[in-house]
């Protein structure tokens, strides 16, 4: 199961949402895109130990976010210096970042997948491995903090 | 604003398109999986193939495996890249940089892990660089194939070579190698990009196995489609010999460059803590200091110019680099945002001034603003530096705000601008000090 193509067929379609949700986690564009190369990279590697091709999505979704928390992990310090690289907007998003940041981790990620991938509550719920209850539990308390935040 | 937009901007969409064969290289498959059918096909093919081309007449059947031919269209480089290019051009006496055109940097690729950037030059060269690894400039292109290595050794044992990189010019190459003393060779990846850089690149890691005296690197060299080496390069393996404790002598042929010419007018002139600068429009500094306790210090001006809109350009030289009362500032000319002299080797912080250099000479309200934020700064930056290793060390001036398990420490410069850094687990989550006082 999880053939090469598939897995083609899966990262020539859905790439930059792969990415986007990469560069949210990990903060910089470069390392974000090496991390979604090593998770398909993995993924191919590994395929073989998927058993069946209805749960490929889900599975790759979440090696991309694996990757990409190692990712952040490792060079938190050098993220932390290029953030700006990222989303330099304007100053008026700096709250809204830091108040993403300070998100717990559950939250951050249900709101990236739902947000920047556009994953459904079920979807989530598999890649992350909770339950649909605890995704829209989660993705609720998120929202709450951050309207607050974008209120103030 | 609604939220979902605001989230929209904080990350927005990217513009990319991904590399698959990148994938497929780091996940070990050289070929491209194809239907069993076509596969049965391609088999057959394939054997046919064998029996004609293995030979050394016709070279390695592996050849096309190795090259990936890009087309100089990939995403921009990051802004960091870009000012790297930039920075060489400036710093460089003037018609010596290498001219990258660095705002056409683009991301074309990656090889061993690492994102490729290359970007044009003035004069129809390229200037490359594999992230945070290996890079440079090939301005004339006159080498058909320019390895760069590193030598390592362990703990007094035969020198090895960890990585090789390096640029290559003939358009006619198929494939790449390296050669080990063994005798044995591997055929190794590389990125050909197309004009107007027209040329490859290659970063690659030797294995552990090539890493000891009997199988270690000797050479790179390069193949055409026909197996014949095209250009080879061995691999020099020898100690730096640097003399201890003395200066070598100046070779024979040494002749000291003619003195720099006086600045030319319109001039700059400023004055501070026993420190007297002049700087014309040519780019040539001079520094007249009276105060015993510079006189050693190093000379540095700077300037806000494209790249450097935050920390500005500066362009320094350490004392004892300088003959004369004159330095030359790159390729930059007058007007610059002030000059400075830096306390040299064997001055402890802080100095008297606070965190200030020695003397500091702003010529324009952006420059002085500069070392007010840059003093700031410095003193955030150095508080973070003793507390790890003196966890009780005093914050003095600082302002220390607790929330949750992270601590924020901030200072305010006499600008009004705020610098602070988030400290969570002992590590330091965010910061903005960079720019001004260099990496945490």
């Amino acid at each position: 199961m999880g053939d090469v193509a598939a897995i083609e067929d899966l990262y020539r379609r859905q790439y930059r949402r792969f990415l986007r949700v990469a560069i949210a986690v990990v903060g910089s564009p470069d390392a974000a895109a090496d991390a979604v190369q090593e998770a398909f990279a993995r993924a191919l590697r590994e395929r073989h130990s998927l058993r069946s091709d209805d749960a490929l999505s889900a599975w790759v979704w979440r090696m991309v976010m694996n990757a990409a928390i190692d990712q952040q992990r490792r060079t938190k310090h050098e993220v932390s210096g290029e953030a700006p690289e990222v989303a330099a907007a304007s100053e008026d998003l700096d709250g809204l970042r830091q108040a993403v940041a300070a998100l717990p981790d559950r939250q951050r990620h249900t709101l990236f997948l739902r947000h920047y991938a556009d994953l459904s509550y079920d979807e989530i719920a598999e890649v992350l491995g909770v339950a649909r209850g605890t995704v829209a539990a989660a993705l609720h308390a998120a929202h709450e903090t951050l309207r607050a935040e974008a209120v103030a | 604003m609604r939220l979902e937009t605001m989230l929209d901007r904080l990350v927005p969409e990217p513009e990319a398109f991904g590399d698959w064969d990148d994938v497929l290289t780091r996940a070990g498959i050289t070929k491209r999986a194809l239907p069993p059918r076509k596969v049965l096909v391609a088999a057959a093919v394939g054997v046919l193939l064998v029996v004609l081309f293995a030979t050394p007449a016709f070279g390695v059947l592996l050849d096309l495996i190795g090259r990936t031919n890009v087309p100089f269209t990939g995403k921009a480089a990051p802004t960091r890249v870009q000012r790297s290019f930039f920075d060489m051009s400036v710093g460089a006496p003037r018609g010596m940089g290498p001219e990258a055109i660095a705002a056409q940097t683009r991301r074309v690729g990656v090889l061993g892990g690492r994102a490729l950037y290359v970007a044009p030059t003035r004069g129809g060269g390229f200037c490359w660089e594999f992230e945070h690894a290996s890079g440079g400039c090939d301005t004339r292109r006159t080498r058909a194939l320019s390895p760069t290595w590193m030598l390592m050794e362990h703990r007094g044992g035969p020198l090895f070579v960890q990585k090789v990189a390096g640029e290559l010019l003939a358009a006619k190459t198929r494939s790449l190698e390296v050669e080990y003393a063994d005798g044995t060779a591997t055929q190794i990846p590389f990125i050909w990009v197309t004009k107007p850089i027209n040329a490859g690149f290659f970063l690659y890691a030797i294995p552990a196995a090539h890493r000891r005296g009997a199988a270690r690197a000797v050479a790179v060299s390069v193949r055409d489609s026909n197996g014949k080496v095209i250009a080879r390069e061995r691999i020099v393996y020898a100690r730096p010999h640097l003399p201890i404790g003395k200066t070598p002598p100046l070779p024979r042929s040494y002749r000291p460059p003619p003195p720099l010419p006086a600045p030319s007018a319109p001039l700059q002139r400023g004055s501070a803590n026993g420190v007297t600068v002049v700087v014309g429009a040519n780019g040539i500094a001079e520094f007249h200091i009276s105060n015993p306790s510079l006189q050693k210090g190093d000379w540095a001006c700077l300037k806000f110019i494209r790249y450097h809109q935050v920390d500005p350009f500066e362009l320094g030289y350490a004392r004892q680099a300088v003959h004369g009362s004159r330095i030359q500032l790159g390729s930059l000319r007058g007007p610059v945002d002030g000059c400075e002299v830096r306390p040299g080797r064997g001055h402890t912080w802080p100095d008297p001034l606070g965190y200030h250099s020695g003397a500091e000479i702003a010529f324009t309200a952006r420059g002085k603003r500069y070392f007010a934020d840059r003093a700031a700064a410095r003193e955030l930056a150095l508080y973070l530096g003793w507390s790890k290793h003196h966890p009780n060390a005093p914050t003095t001036g600082l302002t220390v705000k607790r929330h949750g398990d992270e601590t924020t420490y901030s200072v305010r410069s006499t600008t009004g601008k705020r610098f602070s850094a988030t400290k969570r687990g002992g590590r330091i989550v965010r910061e903005n000090v960079g720019p001004y006082a260099g990496p945490l």
